[in-house]
């Protein structure tokens, strides 16, 4: 009985212990140490990890086709263990049960020994391609966090994203040669929306389900690890930062070219599912009209892409000084290119608009929608393909002098298809003028604190659609046969139109922008260059890695092309001059928000078709700690041979220069023209990115296989114009061979 | 508290004095000065040393020139040019051939800017402005042709590619029979070697020029007199 008693008494003591220590507050500072022990935390070591086979089953080909990762090999860096973290805690927050997940990967390195197309069914016309090898490596660990709350997906409830994969190494290799993206950062900082849904799959977004709120993406700046000059403090190389090099020594690779992003950009949004709906449909640009906005036209022989394959976009806006999200935190968009390695330059530009200053010809009305980037629909597939169509605008049709705007080509072999990896892009766009651009030196060497002046460039592409088919091909080079990388392209982008997205008018230029300030204090907007450009590029043949460079040969090479020679003030600027110098028309007068669709900025347009064949090798710059722009720059050597004319009325390859009259009666066009190119022209491009300076040295061969013993192949041409419509020739000129130079220095201010 | 407010305001009045001391320094005033816009030079050079090699840096140096003619074969540094189908009465067709073509031409520098002009209708329009500058004129150098020449086709030849040089030509002399007796004889040495032709042109010197150029584009509507 006492035993009980006592027994009993302890019981009670003990819940009486746990009820008081139940009630016990917790302070901040026990808080944090609790914390540790919610949730669950998974700590995993490993030596090395192996994989026989990894692939990916595209079913819409009954399953037989399948993209794979042969021969996988993942192993820690210097002899030492992968460590990975995985933290996963769940709790409550004012949305309701929020998740947290915290991972993180130590420096590895993972190489692909092979990456494999293969096709099992017994109607394949290949059964395995070797594509080519993949390798990434990190020297920090990789880090992924993730905070949301309430629940994992959620199309209302804001979720945190910070995604660290800083300074790795990514390469791609082909017969022991790799283009490799050197110091590849993908760094950022986000808030936004994850979710699921029926029809766009997995998404993440930073703007809410009604649009009205929108969050900021920060691609913060990377220390840079590598090849830093003393007298740098904190250099650093972009967020994302595309640093290509090559070479088969991965110590000491050469110095291809450099591009990157920087700084906050918003209404950012990333999806992928699987539906291959929209793998037919072109947006388009019907010019016969008056409304210029895309409509959607859709081509045949698709058909192979049903239940499988990859369907995703990425889409952002970048950001400009102004913007009410940056706040104090978050600085400005900027995008980078130029060459790399030691010792180089490169050009930093901001200042990011779109094409339209204005929305209209009211002064106060300013555009302050952002520049953006949007890849459009991306489609992956693996597929046994026997023809291709691919939609064309009216433009491009008439230089190609086609009888539709659905073109058709062919896979060899044609009877049964051939095996690819079909990338397919529909309507990227890419609407962003930087109206500042400004030198900037690799952080190899000095930094250059002198201001470039005024001045941006801008690069925008509008509609670009491309189907890119991949396959192995074996070809030979300097009569050494080696495996490289099949390739079939065709591209095309639309010079002008008004995008179905987001209903601005939209181009594909190339034009040089001086954003000084003007008589009304802001952005003068002066533009020239090459604006409004139709083009079609379809290109067959092999990628190969050679010492020398990155070899490209095309068998069969078409490209198409039609642009306008324009000098002008972007749409929507005030023009630069006032009332007392100009009278009541410059009294803030703003430029028609149509003026890409008008000829009044007009110099003359061009228009040519380029149809044989040629190759092509990229020379990457010489990497050395002495390096200067002098030693160390991109080159590009090639050569191309027309096509042979099929008859008389064969107008072949050629260039016009066209003018074209606004009349009240309509448009008319004349033009000059070379027709019927015939030849084989070599060249051989340099680019020289300078401390202030661009150079261009550019040297063609008109008859580049033509030496002391052989005539080689003359260039010739037919000279004509068209003063009404009808082709009348009026010469036949020859250019025996020889060699022509010209060096050209752009020294912005 | 008051000492407080008075060192903020002294530390206020060294920035206001500090800001005013500051001077242009070459960086800002190239701020003021510049409106956009980029300064170019150009070289071009056809069938000259600096044209054949890349590795040429300048056209010339402290080494020499190297504006000076360099092709593989004489036969292959040739324009040539055919107006209106012109034809032999056997429907041969006739070249005008310009034999060993070259030049080259460098420009130090020119500007290329925007201005707005006010055109013929009262109404501003951007222009292309390109300035040039007495102190870096266009530079030419040995710009011409050896040989101009008209070739007609054959059968086995085009006509741009006819290779014919002055070696030697039939002289005669009269014997003591007052007979005429043919022999060959080298052509004097200023033409013995040289491309068959009829005139040369050679170019060479500096072309001085200062001022602008203003390029902007003209519709012509079709009304009243104009000619489209």
């Amino acid at each position: 009985m006492k035993k009980i008693i006592k027994l009993n008494l302890l019981t009670a003591c003990i819940l009486m212990a746990q009820q008081s220590f139940a009630l016990q507050q917790l302070t901040d500072q026990s808080l944090s140490v609790v914390t540790g022990q919610d949730g669950i935390s998974i700590t995993h070591e490993v030596s090395k990890i192996n994989i026989d086979q990894a692939n990916w089953v595209d079913y819409s080909d009954t399953g037989s086709m399948k993209l794979g990762m042969h021969n996988v090999e993942v192993k820690g860096v210097n002899n030492s263990t992968i460590k990975s973290t995985l933290d996963f805690d769940v709790g409550t927050t004012d949305r309701g049960t929020g998740v947290k997940i915290q991972a993180s990967i130590s420096p590895f390195q993972a190489t692909v020994e092979k990456l494999m197309l293969l096709c099992d069914a017994a109607t394949c016309t290949t059964a395995e391609q070797n594509l080519g090898s993949l390798s990434l490596s990190t020297t920090s660990p990789l880090k992924f966090y993730l905070e949301t709350t309430h629940g994992l997906f959620n199309r209302d409830d804001k979720a945190h994203l910070d995604f660290q994969l800083q300074n790795a190494s990514i390469g791609y290799g082909l017969n022991g040669k790799n283009l490799t993206l050197k110091d590849f950062n993908f760094n950022f900082s986000a808030d936004g929306y994850m979710y699921v849904d029926p029809n766009e799959g997995i998404v993440m977004t930073t703007k809410s389900r009604d649009g009205n709120t929108d969050h900021i993406v920060n691609l913060a700046r990377v220390a840079d690890s590598s090849d830093v000059d003393s007298s740098r403090v904190n250099a650093k190389n972009p967020g994302v930062n595309i640093d290509l090099r090559y070479g088969a020594d991965p110590d000491n690779q050469k110095n291809v070219i450099r591009m990157g992003a920087s700084g906050a950009v918003t209404n950012a949004k990333i999806f992928l599912n699987a539906n291959q709906a929209g793998l037919k449909d072109f947006n388009t640009v019907n010019r016969s009209g008056t409304d210029l906005t895309e409509t959607i036209k859709s081509a045949s022989g698709y058909g192979f892409a049903g239940a499988g394959g990859l369907h995703f976009g990425v889409s952002a806006e970048f950001t400009r000084e102004g913007n009410p999200l940056l706040g104090q935190n978050f600085a400005p968009t900027t995008l980078e290119i130029g060459h790399t390695g030691h010792g180089s330059y490169a050009i930093e530009f901001s200042n990011l608009s779109p094409l339209i200053i204005r929305n209209s010809t009211n002064a106060t009305n300013l555009n302050t929608r952002n520049a953006y980037i949007d890849f459009g629909d991306i489609y992956i597939n693996t597929a046994q393909v026997k023809s291709l169509n691919f939609i064309i605008n009216e433009n491009v049709k008439k230089i190609l002098g086609a009888a539709t705007n659905e073109l058709t080509y062919y896979m060899v072999p044609v009877d049964k298809g051939q095996n690819v990896a079909l990338i397919a892009i529909r309507s990227m766009d890419f609407q962003a003028i930087a109206r500042k651009a400004r030198f900037i030196s690799d952080n190899s060497i000095a930094e250059i604190t002198s201001p470039s002046g005024e001045w941006g460039l801008g690069i925008p592409i509008f509609n670009l659609n491309a189907n890119l088919a991949l396959f192995s091909k074996n070809y030979s080079y300097n009569g050494v046969t080696s495996a490289g990388l099949g390739y079939n392209l065709a591209m095309s982008t639309e010079g002008y139109g008004i995008d179905k997205k987001t209903g601005a008018p939209s181009t594909t230029s190339i034009i040089v922008v001086d954003g000084a300030k003007g008589v009304y204090n802001e952005e003068v907007n002066y533009y020239a260059g090459l604006r409004n450009i139709d083009s079609y590029l379809k290109s067959d043949g092999v990628i190969g890695f050679e010492d020398e460079g990155i070899y490209i040969r095309a068998d069969n090479l078409l490209f198409a092309a039609k642009a306008e020679i324009a000098i002008g003030q972007l749409p929507g600027s005030l023009y630069n001059c006032t009332a007392a110098t100009g009278g009541a028309n410059c009294d803030n007068k703003v430029v028609p928000i149509d003026n890409f669709a008008k000829k009044d900025d007009v110099l003359s347009s061009i228009a040519f078709k380029l149809d044989g064949q040629g190759e092509l090798l990229i020379v990457p710059g010489l990497n050395g700690p002495n390096a200067t722009p002098d030693s160390n720059y991109l080159s590009l050597k090639g050569n191309f041979k027309f096509k042979d004319i099929t008859g008389p009325t064969d107008r072949g390859s050629f260039l016009s220069i066209i003018n074209e009259d606004v009349k009240t009666t309509g448009t008319t066009e004349s033009s000059i023209n070379l027709n019927k190119l015939q030849g084989h022209i070599g060249f051989e491009s340099r680019i020289q990115m300078k401390q202030d300076t661009v150079v261009l040295d550019n040297q063609v061969k008109f008859n580049h296989l033509a030496n002391a013993n052989s005539q080689g192949k003359v260039f010739t041409a037919e000279m004509a114009m068209s003063p009404a419509g009808n082709m009348q020739k009026i010469a036949d000129l020859a250019i025996t061979g020889g060699a022509m130079r010209s060096t050209l220095g752009i020294t912005p201010r | 508290m008051l000492n407080k407010i008075s060192i903020s305001v002294v530390l206020l009045m060294c920035c206001a004095t500090h800001a005013e001391l500051v001077g242009l320094d070459n960086g800002a005033l190239l701020d003021v000065t510049g409106q956009g816009g980029a300064d170019l030079s150009w070289t071009l050079s056809l069938n000259h040393r600096y044209a054949n090699d890349l590795s040429i840096k300048n056209i010339s140096d402290q080494q020499g020139v190297y504006y000076t003619y360099d092709c593989v074969s004489d036969v292959q540094c040739r324009f040539a040019f055919s107006p209106n189908n012109h034809a032999d009465a056997a429907g041969n067709q006739r070249w005008l051939v310009f034999k060993q073509i070259q030049g080259t031409i460098q420009v130090d520098k020119f500007s290329l800017a925007g201005s707005t002009i006010i055109n013929k209708d009262m109404m501003p329009q951007t222009a292309m402005k390109l300035s040039f500058f007495d102190d870096k004129p266009l530079k030419i150098r040995n710009l011409g042709f050896t040989n101009l020449s008209v070739e007609t086709d054959d059968a086995a030849t085009k006509g741009y590619l006819k290779d014919e040089k002055y070696n030697q030509y039939n002289a005669y002399t009269l014997n003591a029979q007052g007979t005429k007796v043919y022999s060959s004889v080298d052509v004097p040495t200023f033409d013995k070697g040289g491309e068959k032709g009829f005139m040369g042109l050679n170019v060479h010197g500096n072309l001085h020029m200062s001022g602008d150029l203003k390029i902007f584009s003209y519709n012509c509507a079709g009304t009243g007199t104009s000619r489209c």
